[in-house]
């Protein structure tokens, strides 16, 4: 006899668990690549984990994954060379 | 039974609207309800309200399934809106300056109102967040008419206060001017 | 200051009733789906609207311990929780249950953890239905602002002294806006009558300790009255409405229970809360499709309306219980009891038992109309 696996109240980390949260985003951080110097500060602040991180070596600039950006502005806030600024979003 | 769905985003101030709503309700001899959807608080994330209107006692608790009519208070959030569940008689109004494009074709009857652009000149602003709950109220007025104007401004007035409710009323006002209804 | 119609939630619907029946001592501590109570009545102790000695405490556990306190001295006392927050206070749930203080705290009803949830079912007050308090559970905000007014008188009452506890869905209730009729204050208070003549006071010329051990004799002998005042609570709770309802023209049911529709029915839906006012609606539904249906409402749960659920499984032939909280291990708590009542009387229409509505699940009347059909 095969036991029953119990129902237990947890869950786990899944990617998404709130949903699609770029729904919730009235303005997107968008990056100047001139002015981003790689340092990657905004991907340590990012409380999404929506930034991929730049690579110096392979010369690229961040990436904001819009799919779960809340737009938050917490990354244009802390970017120390002004390379992120805030849009507004269109309908 | 009339049954509205309000869809806003956190911290908009939808749910204080919906209350307002129901408020009015009652001073038009109704009996009235408003449900906020709570879960986990997030600003700017979709939430829902729903207001209940009857003419007799509502013995309801549940949410509103299938509402009368909608009210979108934020145009990016229209897609959000499932169009097959309200009434196909039913009204949908909409925070926009123009009928979007996502209600295009659908042949429902749409009420629509630049609410932010109102709310704005009245620097009905919080936070950084345009309030449009109380603007919008007026073009409920004038969409449904199911309430008197002069009950939605008693409401606003009684819930807002005598300090800011004036500009609430005035933005109310200006709404149910400016309201437009089209079959899209 | 006279009658006001307002819009309110049931939260407020309770802060209202409190404000007008001015307790001497409030305690409580912030939980959710209760907190707006407590914050409204500090800000009207604050302000000086409400006279009364507002105490912060670090817990639901000193909440409690407080107000218990307050009473012991003599004073008339409010607080209110949810959920964790009653379970935390357990202790001196029991404690002012069994020391007979007539505490009246409201309890916002939450289900228990884990998982984390914040919405309704009953779980947290059936869980102390045996901790010597009175319990009535609310349909609408309207009977919140007038049960938790009724509590006081109740609880206050000498051959009674029990603390009360109304109960309102969480959300549902507490955080719907709906039409309440709050009376005038002035008719309230005396409505209520003021806590002159307390049960028990502190008189430095007449010394007495509690908490002290008893000897089982005087431990029996307690309990036992503590069984009596119980059951003189049932008249004590219809006189109660029925002294409301000339006063202010509302009543519900005969206090202890609410009937909806005629008896004779194939099927009698007993509920408890908003589910039993939903209910009412389902009623209607299955009434217009030619079905011989009706409910009941349990509004007291502690006491248990036993003389009442005798007469309805009498003039009825099946019932249909609906329960929002369970005793794992068994069944629905208002099954439990409604079942028993009828072993012990010999009476054998049959009962059928649903547990819905958990952790806030949505339960439309609709859904208790199917269930109805489902046992026709």
């Amino acid at each position: 006899m095969t036991e029953k696996e119990p129902s237990m109240p947890i869950l786990y980390p899944i990617e998404g668990a709130a949903g699609l949260t770029g729904d919730w985003r009235t303005q997107r951080p968008i990056v100047d690549p001139e002015k981003c110097k790689m340092c990657n500060i905004c991907w340590q602040y990012c409380p999404d984990l929506a930034i991929t991180a730049a690579n110096k070596e392979e010369n690229k600039v961040i990436v904001f994954d819009y799919t779960f950006c809340k737009g938050c502005g917490i990354c244009a806030r802390e970017c120390p060379f002004g390379a992120i600024h805030m849009e507004k979003e269109v309908d | 039974m009339i049954e509205l769905l309000q869809i806003s985003r956190g911290g908009s101030g939808g749910v204080t609207g919906a209350k307002i709503l129901a408020e009015a309700a009652m001073y038009e001899g109704l009996d009235s309800q408003a449900i906020p959807k709570y879960g986990a608080e997030r600003r700017g994330a979709k939430v829902e309200a729903y207001v209940r209107f009857d003419s007799s006692p509502i013995r309801i608790h549940s949410p509103v399934y299938n509402p009368t009519h909608a009210m979108v208070l934020d145009s990016s959030l229209i897609k959000a809106l499932e169009i097959d569940k309200v009434s196909k008689d039913g009204i949908i109004m909409i925070n926009s300056s123009h009928i979007p494009d996502f209600l295009k074709g659908t042949n429902r009857k749409v009420a629509y109102v630049d609410a932010t652009s109102i709310s704005k000149e009245l620097g009905l602003v919080v936070s950084g967040f345009t309030l449009t709950n109380v603007t919008m109220l007026g073009c409920f007025a004038k969409a449904t008419g199911i309430i008197k104007m002069e009950n939605i401004e008693k409401a606003i007035e009684k819930t807002l206060g005598a300090k800011i409710a004036p500009k609430n009323i005035e933005a109310a006002r200006r709404a149910y001017e400016q309201t437009k209804v089209e079959t899209a | 200051m006279a009658e006001e119609v307002v819009m309110l939630t049931g939260n407020h619907s309770v802060s209202e009733a409190v404000k007008r029946v001015k307790p001497d001592v409030i305690a409580a501590y912030p939980i959710t789906p209760q907190t707006a109570i407590i914050e409204y009545l500090s800000r009207v102790v604050d302000s000086g609207e409400l006279d009364s000695h507002f105490i912060r405490v670090e817990s639901e556990h000193s909440a409690l311990a407080a107000v218990a306190g307050a009473s012991w001295a003599g004073a008339r006392t409010f607080t209110a929780t949810s959920s964790q927050g009653l379970l935390y206070m357990g202790e001196w749930v029991f404690w002012t249950g069994y020391a007979r203080l007539p505490v009246v705290m409201a309890v916002v009803n939450r289900c228990l953890a884990p998982g984390w949830s914040i919405w309704v079912d009953l779980q947290d007050s059936m869980a102390f239905r045996d901790a010597g308090w009175i319990q009535i559970y609310n349909k609408n905000n309207q009977e919140v602002f007038d049960t938790t007014i009724q509590s006081y008188k109740i609880a206050e009452s000498k051959d009674i002294a029990l603390p009360v506890m109304p109960c309102l869905d969480g959300f549902v209730l507490s955080h719907t806006s709906s039409k309440v009729i709050l009376s005038d204050p002035e008719e309230v208070y005396n409505f209520v009558g003021d806590y002159s003549d307390p049960i028990i006071e502190i008189d430095t010329g007449k010394p007495f300790a509690y908490g002290s051990i008893v000897m089982p004799d005087k431990y029996n002998k307690d309990r036992k009255d503590l069984m009596e005042a119980m059951e003189r609570a049932k008249a004590k709770i219809k006189a109660v409405n029925k002294e409301f309802s000339e006063t202010f023209g509302r009543s519900y049911g005969n206090g202890l229970i609410e009937k909806y529709g005629d008896d004779d029915a194939d099927l009698t839906i007993v509920g408890i809360g908003t589910l039993a006012d939903e209910t009412q609606q389902a009623i209607d539904m299955l009434t217009s499709e030619g079905l011989k249906v009706n409910s009941v409402r349990v509004r007291t749960f502690r006491p248990f309306p036993t003389e009442d659920i005798i007469d309805i499984a009498k003039k009825n032939h099946k019932l249909l219980v609906i329960d929002r909280s369970v005793s794992f291990g068994h069944e629905g708590h208002l099954q439990m009891e409604i079942e028993s009542v009828l072993k012990r009387n010999n009476i054998d229409t049959p009962v059928i038992g649903k547990v819905m509505g958990l952790g806030g699940e949505d339960v439309p009347y609709t859904r208790i109309a199917k269930a109805a059909r489902e046992n026709l």
